[in-house]
C-alpha cells in the first residue's frame, strides 16, 4: 500500500521582524487513503503549520529549512505553480477556521460555488452541492453574499466548495472554532458524511482530544513542532505512551469521577527559536530525567504506534490503571 | 427556607421576526420553573437553539417574559425593573470579542464600577488590583491591551471584571469554549475556586456536559425551550435518566452511542406530544400523543415517560 501523504522531518521557520520562530521542529506524519487523521495540539504546536504545507498554503514568511512533504510520492515543495494548482484543485480540500475569512465577501455565493466546480459547472450543480451540505432554499442561499448567512451556513458552504471536485485527500483546520458551541457537531458529522461518501482521506486539525477521539481512525499528537505519538484512535486513547497525550486526556474534563479535581498541565507550550537541543516536553513532564533534558529523542515503535519519547515503555506501563476510552 | 438568588417561574419568552405584515413567532422559551439558591452553581447544558442563552439574559434581567415572572433575591426583575446594578455579572464565549480592543486591561476590568460611581479612581485601581490577583494574574497586567494577551489570560481578564463589584449571581455564557484544553481545564479549577471562596450563585451555559457537570452542583438539561431534566452533578457522572441527557453524555463515553444516538436536527420539534419525540430512538405511541411533564424520579426531576427503562439501561 503506498501513502497518500508523506511527510518526513518536515522543518519550517517563520522569519518574523522580532526573530526567527521555529514553527515545525523535524514533523513526521505518513497518511493512508481513505483513512481519518486526528491532528491534535494546542495553540502554537505547529498543527496549523503542518496542515497548511500540505497545500503549500504557508504565509510568505515562512521558510522551509529541512526536511520534505509528498503527496502520491510528489513532493509539493519541488512543484511548479501549475502543478501546485493543479493539485490543490483536484486532489485537495481545505476547510477553514473561519469561514467568512474562506469567502470572498464582494461575491455572491453562487458564483463562488460554481468557480469551485471548474468550467462546466452549471446553475443546476451549484444547488446540487448546496442540497448536498445541508441547505435549505439553496436559490436563496446561491444569490446571498456570505455577510448575509449565519457562521454555520457559510462553514457548510465551505465545505461544500472543499468537496466539489471530489478531492482524495480533505484538511479541515478547527473547522467549527469560529462556530456557535453547540452547532459544531452537525458541522462535523456532516463533514464525516461527505468524507464517507466521497472515500476521501481527512485530516482534522483540533484541540480536542474527545472530537478527534469520536470521528478519527488514527490520531497524531503534536507538541513543539514534532509529531510525538500516532497511532490508532484505541490505541492512543486507552494507553497513551507520550506524557503529552497523557497529560491531555488527564486535564479534559470527563473520565474524572464525582467530587475529583481535574489537574491541569503545568507550564506554558514552547516557543522554538531552533531545533530543540532535548524533549521539548521535559520542561513540563513529570516523568523527566537527565536524558530527557539533554537528548533529543527520536521516533519509534512502542506498542503498536510512533512515539518520540525516552520514557514510553514507563509511561505506557503506568496507564494499565486508567484506561480512557472505556465507559 | 432561604431565599432563592434567582425564581423563575412558569416563564416563557416569544421572539417575533419578520415585518408587521408577516409575523413569525419563535417560543425560545416554553414555560420554565427553576430557581438557584445563594452559592449554588446551576449548570445548564442543551443544544444551540435550545434556549439556553434566552434564559441566562432573563436571570440577568436584559428580557422581560412574555408570561410567569423571574425572581432576584424576592424582587421580580426585568428591562423595566432593573435589578439592583453590581449584583449581577456576565461571562462571555468569545474573550476576543467581550473587551474592547481599544481599552487597556485596567480600564475594562473597572468599567462596571465607574458605572456605579461609588468609588475614586485611585480606589478603583486598587480593586482592579485586587481582583486581576483573585483570577490568578499580576498587576502588570492592568496596564495591556487585550491583544497583548493569550486566550486564556483573556478569558480571566473577563472574569476579573464580572467579579470587581462582588455580585451575588454570575452567568457563565459557554465561558470555556474557546480555550485550549488545558487552559480550559485552569479556567474551569478557577471558577470552582472563585465560586466556594465568594459563595455567590452561578449559571453556567454550555454545550459540553463534561466542563458543565465539574464546575456545577446541580445540572438542568434544556430542549427546544423546555425543561428535560433536572438533577444534583453526581445524578450526570452516573446516568441521567432522560434518553435527551443521555444522548448529550454518549459524547463522553462512547458505551451507549448505539442506544442513545438521537436522529435529526435540532429543528426537528414534534409540535405534539414529546417534543423529543422525532429524533428519541426510545419513542413509543404515548410519546407521540402526550407530553410529558418533569416529575420527580430517584434523585432529580425527569420530563420523559420511560424515564425508569433509560435510568435502568
Amino acid at each position: 500500500m503506498t501513502a497518500l501523504l508523506v511527510a518526513e522531518d518536515l522543518t519550517i521557520d517563520y522569519i518574523t521582524p522580532r526573530g526567527t520562530v521555529r514553527a515545525l521542529d523535524g514533523a513526521t506524519l505518513t497518511l493512508e487513503p481513505g483513512t481519518s487523521l486526528g491532528l491534535v495540539g494546542e495553540s502554537g504546536s505547529g498543527k496549523t503549520t503542518l496542515g497548511m504545507a500540505i497545500g503549500r498554503l504557508l504565509p510568505s514568511y515562512a521558510r522551509r529549512v529541512g526536511g520534505d512533504l509528498s503527496i502520491d510520492g510528489r513532493s509539493v515543495f519541488a512543484l511548479d505553480n501549475d502543478g501546485i494548482t493543479t493539485l490543490r484543485r483536484d486532489r485537495l480540500g481545505f476547510v477553514f477556521q473561519s469561514p467568512m475569512a474562506a469567502l470572498d465577501p464582494t461575491m455572491r455565493i453562487g458564483r463562488q460555488v460554481s468557480f469551485s466546480l471548474g468550467d462546466r459547472a452549471r446553475g443546476d450543480d451549484v444547488f446540487t452541492l448546496l442540497r448536498k451540505v445541508g441547505l435549505a432554499d439553496v436559490e436563496h442561499v446561491a444569490r446571498a453574499y456570505p455577510h448575509e448567512l449565519s457562521g454555520g451556513m457559510a462553514q457548510r458552504v465551505v465545505i461544500g466548495m472543499a468537496i466539489a471536485r471530489r478531492p482524495s485527500l480533505i484538511v479541515a483546520d478547527e473547522p467549527t472554532a469560529s462556530l456557535d458551541a453547540s452547532i459544531r457537531d452537525q458541522i462535523l458529522d456532516l463533514l464525516m458524511a461527505l468524507k464517507e461518501e466521497a472515500g476521501a482521506a481527512f485530516i482534522l486539525l483540533s484541540h480536542e482530544m474527545s472530537v478527534v477521539a469520536r470521528y478519527c481512525d488514527m490520531i497524531a499528537v503534536m507538541y513543539g513542532g514534532r509529531v510525538v505519538e500516532h497511532g490508532p484512535s484505541a490505541d492512543v486513547l486507552n494507553q497513551p505512551t507520550h506524557p503529552y497525550t497523557r497529560a491531555l486526556l488527564e486535564a479534559a474534563p470527563g473520565k474524572e469521577r464525582a467530587g475529583q479535581r481535574l489537574s491541569p498541565i503545568p507550564g506554558v507550550p514552547p516557543v522554538l527559536s531552533g531545533p530543540s537541543t532535548g524533549c521539548s516536553f521535559a520542561p513540563r513532564c513529570r516523568w523527566a530525567e537527565d536524558l530527557c533534558h539533554r537528548t533529543r529523542p527520536m521516533a519509534r515503535d512502542v506498542a503498536g504506534r510512533i512515539t518520540v519519547c525516552h520514557r514510553a515503555e514507563a509511561v505506557a506501563e503506568a496507564c494499565d490503571d486508567n484506561a480512557f476510552a472505556e465507559n | 427556607m432561604t431565599t432563592p438568588i434567582i425564581d423563575a417561574r412558569d416563564v416563557a419568552v416569544d421572539y417575533t421576526s419578520g415585518p408587521p405584515w408577516d409575523q413569525r413567532v419563535t417560543n425560545a422559551i416554553k414555560t420554565v420553573t427553576i430557581s438557584i439558591a445563594p452559592g449554588e452553581t446551576l449548570g445548564l447544558i442543551g443544544e444551540s437553539g435550545s434556549g439556553k442563552t434566552t434564559l441566562g439574559r432573563l436571570f440577568l434581567g436584559l428580557l422581560a417574559p412574555s408570561a410567569g415572572s423571574v425572581q432576584f433575591d424576592g424582587e421580580p426583575i426585568g428591562p423595566r425593573r432593573k435589578p439592583p446594578r453590581g449584583q449581577l455579572s456576565i461571562v462571555l464565549q468569545q474573550p476576543e470579542w467581550a473587551l474592547n480592543p481599544r481599552l487597556r486591561v485596567a480600564t475594562s476590568v473597572a468599567e462596571p464600577l465607574s458605572i456605579l460611581g461609588r468609588m475614586s479612581a485611585a480606589e478603583r485601581l486598587a480593586e482592579v488590583r485586587r481582583s486581576l490577583e483573585l483570577v490568578g494574574l499580576d498587576a502588570s497586567f492592568a496596564a495591556r491591551y487585550p491583544h497583548e494577551l493569550s486566550g486564556g489570560q483573556r478569558q480571566r481578564v473577563s472574569i476579573a471584571r464580572a467579579l470587581i463589584t462582588e455580585p451575588r449571581f454570575i452567568v457563565f455564557d459557554e465561558a470555556v469554549s474557546a480555550l485550549d484544553v488545558s487552559v480550559q481545564t485552569q479556567v474551569l479549577n478557577l471558577i470552582k475556586d472563585l465560586q466556594s471562596e465568594h459563595n455567590f450563585a452561578a449559571l453556567f451555559i454550555s454545550h459540553d456536559l463534561a466542563a458543565t457537570r465539574y464546575v456545577s452542583h446541580r445540572m438542568a438539561v434544556m430542549y427546544a425551550g423546555e425543561l428535560m431534566e433536572v438533577g444534583p452533578a453526581d445524578l450526570f457522572y452516573a446516568k441521567p435518566q432522560h434518553p435527551y441527557s443521555r444522548a448529550l453524555s454518549v459524547s463522553i463515553s462512547l458505551k451507549d452511542a448505539d442506544v442513545f444516538k438521537l436522529k435529526g436536527t435540532v429543528a426537528d420539534v414534534s409540535p405534539v406530544g414529546c417534543p423529543l419525540n422525532l429524533r428519541c430512538p426510545w419513542s413509543i405511541d404515548r410519546c407521540r400523543a402526550d407530553k410529558p411533564v418533569l416529575r420527580g424520579l430517584g434523585e432529580g426531576l425527569t420530563a420523559c415517560h420511560r424515564a425508569e427503562e433509560v435510568a435502568a439501561a
